[in-house]
């Protein structure tokens, strides 16, 4: 018991050397690369300050946190995230003093948390960041930005926020979310069911837009918020064919692995792409052979199957305490069933009707 | 012998006579229906199989014998997919409420699983670190300069 106790320690007066280090390559990395650009912006309610070495990684990262608001206010606690890169900077990651088990793939995720240090190394062993929750900072550093997959370029630093939305006591869930100018609605279930397809469909339709994939909610609050993330989207190019209007916006990258490029949406939808609203519906897309599109009243256990293992399992986004959170969501929020027809046109309507009868 | 929920792997959340539970460990989820969402309650509750036979007895319209051989099969079936471990700890605590939105018409306990997620988790799998065991290992004498 000693012995282990000892062990971790050691382990944590490594990684308080380790983030030292590691914040002292950022500052070299910003001086070699023209000096630190600072983008502050209101996330949840929250103030994040995103802060670049150089102004190309703003230019290849910032674009998805475009639509929140911005503007800096030194009363809230800020959540810093600073970023350099490896290739562009020359400076490198500092050595790690520590072994990762031998990983089955290079797609695996690395990640351990030691009392307030998180470390997590992902996206094929592109992109390594520490995040020390007491002080509410994050050191990212990118192998080489040109060479991100593109799930990371429409949605960055999930895995930072991920961590930080514990702090803020907020969840995020996989969710599509769609509202008019009173309310929203959540749209959830496993990939592909039809929640990027209807979400995006229902902002081409005039309807606002908060996400397509993930989205972050206030549940304990009196009434349930979402606030939006990021205002990208992404398509399975496939389906892309069926929104031309949207073909000029898409951006596929080198590294497309899902074959879904990045639509980044606020460059044609700046108005509906909308901050926060409260939740009042929950709706699960149903792919049918029908034409039409139709949605039928299910109960809350039917609503809890398609949000939470998605949640939870799928995108390991919660533990035991976020299924309780999750499930007093539910409890408290009708939920219906979309079922999607294949006239995609009549997918807005529908949600328009549940949206207006609560 | 006597149960508890597999925690921290397992959690549950109870809705309207039915239970959804979810494994994070395996990626599985199960949906319990039937008499099976009060007898697990009943189980991760540490009641004994005896107490709930008993229980269940005088509750629905059915025999000790279909009953008792009905919850050896539905336990075994709990343990073999992790979502209860056996304990020993003894709580005999049955709470009235828990049938109260229980018809009295005795269904058999039903373990529905779902294995969907399974495939989607391994396009991203995560290998956490398990700190206790020693983890991550100390480089000797290892510096924090650059590579």
């Amino acid at each position: 018991m000693s012995s282990e106790l000892t062990i971790k320690e050691d382990n944590y007066n490594l990684l308080v050397d380790f983030f030292y280090c590691i914040s002292d390559s950022f500052k070299v990395s910003s001086l070699k690369c023209g000096g630190k650009n600072d983008y502050h912006f209101m996330l949840a309610e929250h103030q994040v300050v995103i802060s670049t070495a150089g102004k190309n990684l703003q230019l290849a990262l910032l674009n998805p946190f475009y639509h929140l608001p911005t503007g800096v206010d030194r009363a809230n606690e800020i959540l810093e995230i600073c970023v350099w890169d490896e290739k562009e900077s020359g400076v490198k990651l500092p050595t790690i003093p520590w072994q990762w088990p031998e990983a089955k793939n290079i797609d695996s995720v690395l990640q351990f948390t030691l009392k307030n240090y998180s470390v997590v190394f992902s996206e094929g062993q592109s992109v390594f960041f520490i995040y020390d929750s007491t002080l509410n900072k994050a050191i990212v550093c990118i192998k080489d930005v040109n060479s991100l997959p593109n799930y990371f370029l429409s949605q960055p630093f999930f895995r930072i926020f991920k961590l930080w939305s514990k702090r803020v006591d907020l969840n995020i869930l996989h969710a599509g979310c769609i509202a008019n100018d009173k309310h929203a609605v959540l749209l959830v279930g496993r990939g592909g069911l039809g929640k990027s397809t209807s979400s995006i469909q229902c902002l081409i339709s005039g309807l606002n837009y908060i996400s397509d994939d993930y989205v972050l909610v206030s549940i304990g609050s009196n009434i349930p918020m979402a606030y939006s993330m990021y205002s990208s989207g992404k398509l399975n190019a496939n389906n892309l064919k069926n929104f031309p209007k949207l073909e000029n916006i898409a951006f596929s990258g080198k590294h497309d692995f899902e074959n879904k490029p990045v639509l980044y949406l606020n460059k044609l939808f700046k108005k509906q792409i909308i901050y926060k609203s409260p939740i009042k519906a929950i709706v699960t897309p149903n792919i049918t052979l029908s034409k039409n599109t139709s949605y039928t009243s299910i109960s809350a256990f039917e609503g809890l199957k398609a949000l939470a293992p998605s949640t939870l399992i799928q995108l390991n986004l919660g533990d035991m305490e976020d299924f309780s959170k999750i499930a007093y969501l539910v409890r408290n929020t009708p939920c219906y069933r979309l079922d999607l027809g294949s006239d995609y046109t009549t997918i807005a309507p529908a949600i328009t009707n549940i949206l207006n009868s609560l | 012998m006597f149960y508890k929920i597999n925690e921290p792997d397992v959690s549950s959340e109870s809705f309207d006579g039915e239970v959804l539970a979810i494994n994070l460990k395996t990626g599985n989820y199960y949906s319990l229906r039937g008499s099976a969402a009060v007898i697990f309650k009943l189980l991760i509750s540490g009641n004994s199989a005896d107490d709930i036979v008993s229980t269940l007895v005088n509750f629905y319209s059915t025999s000790e014998k279909i009953m008792l051989t009905d919850l050896t099969v539905f336990i075994d079936l709990l343990l073999d997919n992790k979502l209860i471990k056996e304990s020993s700890l003894y709580a005999k605590t049955i709470d009235s409420k828990l049938f109260n939105s229980v018809t009295k018409e005795y269904k058999k306990p039903i373990l529905e699983s779902y294995t969907d997620m399974q495939d989607l988790l391994l396009i991203d799998p995560i290998h956490e670190v398990d700190i206790n065991s020693g983890w991550p290992n100390k480089i000797p004498n290892s510096k924090t300069d650059s590579k």
